[in-house]
């Protein structure tokens, strides 16, 4: 096993689709399980939804605020004069939006599997890394990442009914196969719960 | 390897607004937190100056002005081409400044195709070093809602400034930029002099780096300035650099100059380690 603690400087996770003109993104309260898995596989320089094994992870305080930060986007609206690009119809174009940010969010994100030395080769930058490490969209840098020899008590994600995230996204357009799934955060030692199978 | 550079700029007014009224009653982007409201300068406007200074600098864009002729100033539809060049960045990637930097994404229609490549480089927001205590302006401008399909008219405006300093991060793979070395050297020299933000004819939007601190790392997320931030709100940020024993790093002082000598002493690192030479790195450890 190996898990570290990662603090960013904003967050945002938000769900798939548009919104109308003007609306403000709503952002879940904890990155979903598909965007940790993401950050993992940047990390470790592995293909998009390739990472096998177990994931566990938690938010370890809440963050430190919450705002918006405006940014182009696409959202939904009908054709006008001033925008020709739709052609008569209703869709989405790429317009100003909202999007709700949490500040420096951090998170203890734990995995077990068959990638271990490499994510431990790409902490210890003996391997390529995707980028720029962000775990949310890309504005959101990761400023630090302490790796702990035991897990931290924090709000491990476990199976339960609070919050519907989105354990397998739905890459590319017009493919709706996500996989969302509910769970609980009680706050507490890593439990055996916790372990999220990719 | 990486470079992080936290920058925190000389004091500015600055109405980087939302963007989403008529102009005639803007509020600023901003975060609540315990210890106050604070006003954002968002990555994504800083990124928009940092291409536009590139452009002037003469840089080789993919992207470039993303000006038209739409009442909003952005382009939609067929405006949209005017913001990119015709040619497939995927091509060569290295052929261009901005490409390798900032990365693209072309949706190619229905299905999964997309063409993209991920950033090298992440411009954080930027996030203001005093709480917003409600200064606003007011005068007299033209309705942009009116502008494009009617007649402009000038109308009463009020909106949201704050003059105050922000503070904000870059982070750059430098491995995944050696095939394009003047791509760094562009990037470095535009993150000076930004005009970040609108309304610049009423505001000094001007980003100029007042203090900066810059660290080479070989492994990600090692940047040191998790501590910087701290409780969000930055009261003394020089106090804080001492207390974390980082004015061993290469800080800059507030004028053009002296960005320019560390920028030289950042490059003179920076093409030493694409020559395959890293035994500098040692001495700074």
């Amino acid at each position: 096993m190996i898990c570290m603690i990662v603090t960013a400087l904003t967050g945002h996770y938000s769900y798939p689709g548009s919104v109308e003109n003007g609306q403000v993104v709503q952002s879940a309260p904890v990155p979903h399980p598909s965007t940790v898995r993401g950050f993992l596989e940047a990390l470790c320089a592995q293909a998009p939804q390739t990472l096998v094994g177990e994931i566990a992870y938690g938010a370890t305080r809440p963050p430190r605020g919450v705002g918006i930060v405006s940014r182009r986007g696409h959202v939904e609206m009908s054709s006008s004069p001033g925008f020709p690009g739709l052609q008569g119809k209703a869709g989405t174009a790429i317009r100003m939006q909202g999007v709700e940010t949490l500040l420096l969010p951090q998170y203890a994100i734990a995995y077990r599997g068959p990638q271990v030395a490499r994510l431990q080769a790409g902490l210890e930058g003996r391997t390529d890394v995707w980028g720029v490490l962000s775990l949310g969209t890309s504005d959101d840098l990761v400023l630090g990442i302490e790796v702990c020899a035991a897990a931290p008590e924090a709000a491990w994600l476990v199976p339960g009914k609070e919050l519907l995230l989105i354990k397998k996204s739905a890459r590319g357009y017009h493919n709706n196969a996500a996989q969302y799934v509910r769970y609980d955060r009680p706050v507490g030692a890593l439990q055996e719960a916790a372990w999220m199978q990719f | 390897m990486y470079l992080s550079i936290f920058i925190v700029t000389s004091p500015l007014l600055a109405a980087n607004a939302r963007g989403e009224g008529a102009g005639n009653g803007t509020v600023l982007q901003k975060i609540a937190t315990p210890s106050g409201t604070l006003t954002l300068l968002s990555g994504q406007s800083i990124r928009r100056a940092v291409r536009e200074n590139m452009i002037a600098q003469g840089a080789k864009m993919w992207r470039t002005h993303g000006t038209s002729d739409t009442p909003s100033g952005y382009g939609y539809g067929e405006q949209q081409a005017r913001y990119q060049t015709d040619a497939d960045p995927s091509a060569d990637e290295n052929a261009w400044d901005d490409v390798p930097l900032f990365g693209y994404f072309i949706p190619k229609g229905k299905g999964n195709t997309v063409a993209k490549r991920r950033s090298s480089v992440s411009v954080s927001t930027g996030i203001s070093l005093t709480p917003y205590l409600g200064e606003r302006y007011f005068g007299q401008g033209v309705n942009e809602a009116n502008s494009g399909t009617s007649e402009a008219r000038m109308m009463p405006i009020n909106g949201e400034h704050h003059y105050t300093q922000y503070g904000f991060f870059v982070t750059i793979n430098l491995r995944e930029l050696k095939a394009r070395p003047s791509a760094v050297k562009h990037l470095l020299k535009a993150l000076t002099g930004m005009q970040v933000g609108g309304n610049h004819a009423a505001h000094a939007t001007e980003v100029v780096p007042e203090l900066s601190v810059w660290r080479f790392h070989m492994a990600p997320g090692q940047s040191g300035f998790q501590a910087l931030l701290g409780e969000a709100d930055l009261p003394s940020i020089q106090g804080r650099l001492s207390a974390l024993g980082l004015t061993g790093q290469r800080v800059a002082a507030p004028n053009a100059e002296t960005w320019a000598q560390v920028k030289a002493w950042a490059e003179s690192r920076i093409d030493a380690y694409f020559e395959g030479d890293v035994s500098w790195l040692q001495e700074q450890a």
